[in-house]
């Protein structure tokens, strides 16, 4: 029923109203629903997720909650889509990098398709076009390699460049 | 804050946006950073082979030399997914290579006669392939295109074809085993009796989008699609010469399964609602449909659109939520479009003043929203017409268009070109589009409209022909975001003076060059022209006969002098390139 509303709790203890329809987008929160057969009175804890990241996902749900359902991804279907972000979309991201990585993992935890196929390819975007070395600098990725391996990785990169 | 990339992010996150990555950049901005990475790029489901967008060679051989040796000894659940432009030289004899690995989807465009033998050859070797799209320059025999179809493994096909080709084929019946085929999409035309013989052998399809036309063959009275097809439910048509009832009784058996159905046509005879209206009432389970109707002529009786659209403005259309509206310029080539909301092909024709646009919905904007490629025709603004274009409001305006192709129907009296850019820029957002199309600008003597390459941020290919390209050279290497010029030669009297000058001034960002040519001899002049400044920033150039002359190939000595050349190349100066001549119509030479 439109304008439906259930109470959906962030991990530091504020409570959100949320539309059903717009709450369902998360198959996590619908089968919540629908499986555990809960009454709209009662909160719905999300352990995993603050208050100001689950703002972010009712703005993007909200935004997007007409849009078509995206097809399943089966065996035949698992290439990922590196269409363009749209431009709400992309206003929608220009955030730090620390937001966009805990969007990344509550996409991922309420199961939202749409909002995690955008947030990777975002990264994704990030990362194209650098080489390891530039990637190393921007993530601050350590380097565990012991003296025989990196001597080996030289030998390797010479004969790739010697090609 | 950075280092959170890889502290946050568990393995399944991670992998999760490698797969948004081909296997190139994902080797060139992973491997061997640090072992966790190192483990992760072995541990992908999934490897995404591009070979349809590398810029150089190098890239070419960073992927037969490095990263397929590297991930061929992986457990065979990996899967790979391959993309090819059959343009660039041998990319296809990569397939070679992948003979032992989970191959399951094959992507190739511009693919070339010369290597149908090949593919034909290898593609059964590839027992888990489920996935094939073949963008082609040319026609496929029966044969062929049978040989695909029954690939055993094959559950989704699109035949894509750079030019429209009609029937051929003789009789389907009886050359051909049953096709486990689920989804087809062929751009290519069949007569309703090939078509009707074609589904007898697909009885898995649910999904098809094929080109019909009538055929001089009068429908059986059993017509039993749905004994032949009784999965199908997602139907697309393009339909020639074939009168409104005669698609009712070939559709009809389909009634009771088809789910989305989707008529282009060309013929007024389809634009009335009440007709449709009954038609598909009796499709109980179709929950999309979609229609577009483009008309050239009209019919020799005057047309009234506000009648024609209030057909269509029924209770039966208003419960299905389907909406349509009307664009309408008797004085224009497109004159009659009928479609309904939103715009439902990539493709769209228009005309940038004049339109008359009628809609049977009133509180929401006409959608182009699925709009791609947008083709606008520009003609003079007549004087106290009212132009489509009305600023800050929604109506018409194109929010998702990639590639923009104008098509001059301009005068030579009167130069319109800033008040025509000022209203492109109020109708298109032209931050998305990549692709810019000057066409038929050949006659028009001066213009500024190439101005408006100014106002398109990312712009990264532009196809002009050559006497504007020379008009506004300068202009056009000032903007550095272009990489790709396609050059259209369209005159034969261009001396080697102004080709050299012209060539000299070309600009290091363009990195694409593609020139058509109306005959081998300006190919071998601009080659020989291109030489002397060695290619300049050049990866990729393209030499290529207009596909219009279609007599026109070249010779025997021709291609003798081009190998040649190419081996004076490789023994002279060094170059590290490819070069190969496809269907003796073009070359192609990769640095």
């Amino acid at each position: 029923m439109a304008g439906h509303k259930i109470k959906l709790q962030s991990n530091d203890g504020d409570i959100f109203d949320v539309e059903v329809e717009i709450a369902k987008l998360s198959i996590t929160i619908k089968t919540m629903l629908e499986d555990l057969s809960m009454n709209e009175e009662e909160i719905i804890p999300l352990p995993n997720i603050n208050s100001a990241i689950f703002k972010k996902v009712i703005q993007w749900t909200t935004h997007h909650k007409d849009d078509p359902p995206l097809p399943p991804e089966d065996d035949e279907n698992r290439e990922k889509n590196t269409n363009d972000i749209s431009s709400w979309d992309q206003e929608f991201l220009k955030v730090d990098q620390g937001t966009l990585f805990e969007l990344i993992l509550a996409a991922n935890y309420l199961d939202i398709k749409g909002l995690l196929d955008v947030t990777c390819t975002s990264v994704a975007n990030m990362i194209k076009g650098k080489t390891s070395e530039e990637i190393r600098q921007t993530f601050n990725i350590k380097n565990d390699f012991t003296p025989q391996e990196e001597e080996q990785i030289k030998k390797e990169n010479e004969w790739c460049e010697n090609k | 804050m950075s280092s959170q990339f890889e502290k946050v992010l568990p393995n399944e996150i991670l992998l999760m946006i490698f797969e948004y990555l081909n296997v190139h950049d994902l080797f060139q901005s992973f491997y061997n950073l640090n072992k966790r990475f190192n483990n992760l790029i072995y541990s992908m489901p999934l490897y995404h082979i591009d070979l349809n967008n590398i810029e150089r060679k190098s890239t070419f051989d960073y992927y037969q030399h490095s990263i397929i040796p590297k991930i061929q000894y992986q457990q065979n659940e990996t899967v790979i997914v391959l993309d090819i432009d059959d343009d660039l030289c041998n990319c296809i004899k990569i397939l070679d290579q992948l003979k032992q690995m989970n191959l399951k989807s094959l992507r190739i465009k511009n693919f070339n006669e010369d290597n149908i033998n090949y593919l034909l050859s290898i593609l059964p070797m590839f027992t888990q392939l489920v996935f094939l799209r073949i963008q082609s320059k040319v026609n496929l025999n029966l044969n062929q295109f049978v040989q695909l179809i029954t690939i055993p493994s094959l559950k989704q096909f699109e035949l894509l074809f750079l030019n429209y080709y009609y029937p051929s084929y003789t009789s389907i019946k009886s050359q051909i085993i049953l096709s486990n085929i689920e989804y087809l999409c062929v751009y290519r035309y069949f007569q309703i009796k090939q078509f009707q013989e074609l589904l007898q052998y697909l009885p898995k399809l649910k999904k098809l989008f094929i080109y019909i036309i009538h055929g001089n063959y009068l429908m059986p009275i059993n017509n039993n699609l749905h004994q032949l097809v009784p999965n199908l439910n997602d139907l697309q048509l393009y339909v020639q010469k074939i009168g409104f009832d005669e698609l009712q009784l070939l559709l009809q058996p389909l009634s009771q399964q088809l789910k989305r159905l989707a008529i282009s046509c060309w013929s007024f005879e389809y634009s009335n609602g009440k007709k449709w209206e009954i038609f598909l009432k009796s499709f109980l389970l179709l929950k999309h449909f979609h229609l577009d109707i483009t008309l050239y002529e009209l019919p020799s009786n005057s047309i009234n659109i506000k009648q024609i659209l209030s057909t269509f403005q029924t209770k039966f259309f208003f419960n299905a939520h389907w909406y349509f509206a009307i664009d309408y310029n008797p004085n224009v080539d497109i004159k009659f479009v009928l479609y309904t909301l939103p715009w439902p092909i990539k493709y769209f024709h228009t005309v940038l003043y004049n339109v008359e646009t009628l809609s049977t919905i009133t509180d929401q904007s006409y959608s182009t929203k699925n709009v791609q490629n947008l083709y606008i025709q520009l003609y003079n603004q007549v004087s106290n017409s009212t132009p489509t274009v009305n600023k800050g409001n929604s109506q018409h305006y194109y929010s998702n268009v990639e590639s923009l192709i104008l098509i001059n129907r301009l005068s030579n009296n009167n130069d319109q070109s800033s008040q025509i850019i000022d209203d492109l820029c109020h109708k298109i957002d032209l931050t998305k589009i990549k692709s810019l199309k000057f066409d038929n600008f050949d006659d028009l003597q001066t213009t500024s409209i190439i101005d408006i390459i100014n106002f398109i941020p990312n712009l990264l290919e532009l196809k002009i022909i050559f006497k504007l390209y020379l008009q506004h050279q300068n202009l056009i290497s000032n903007i550095s975001t272009i990489q790709t010029l396609i050059v259209y030669f369209d005159s034969d009297d261009l001396t080697e003076d102004i080709l050299t000058n012209c060539f000299s001034l070309l600009s290091i960002n363009i990195k694409n060059l593609t020139c058509i040519t109306n005959n081998q001899y300006q190919i071998l002049n601009l080659l020989e022209i291109l030489y002397q400044f060695k290619f300049l920033n050049i990866k990729k150039l393209l030499l290529k006969i207009n596909n219009r002359t279609e007599i026109e190939i070249f010779t025997n000595e021709f291609i003798q002098f081009i190998e040649e050349f190419m081996m004076k190349m490789s023994l002279n100066d060094k170059y590290d390139f490819m070069y190969k001549i496809n269907d003796k119509k073009q070359l192609v030479i990769w640095f």
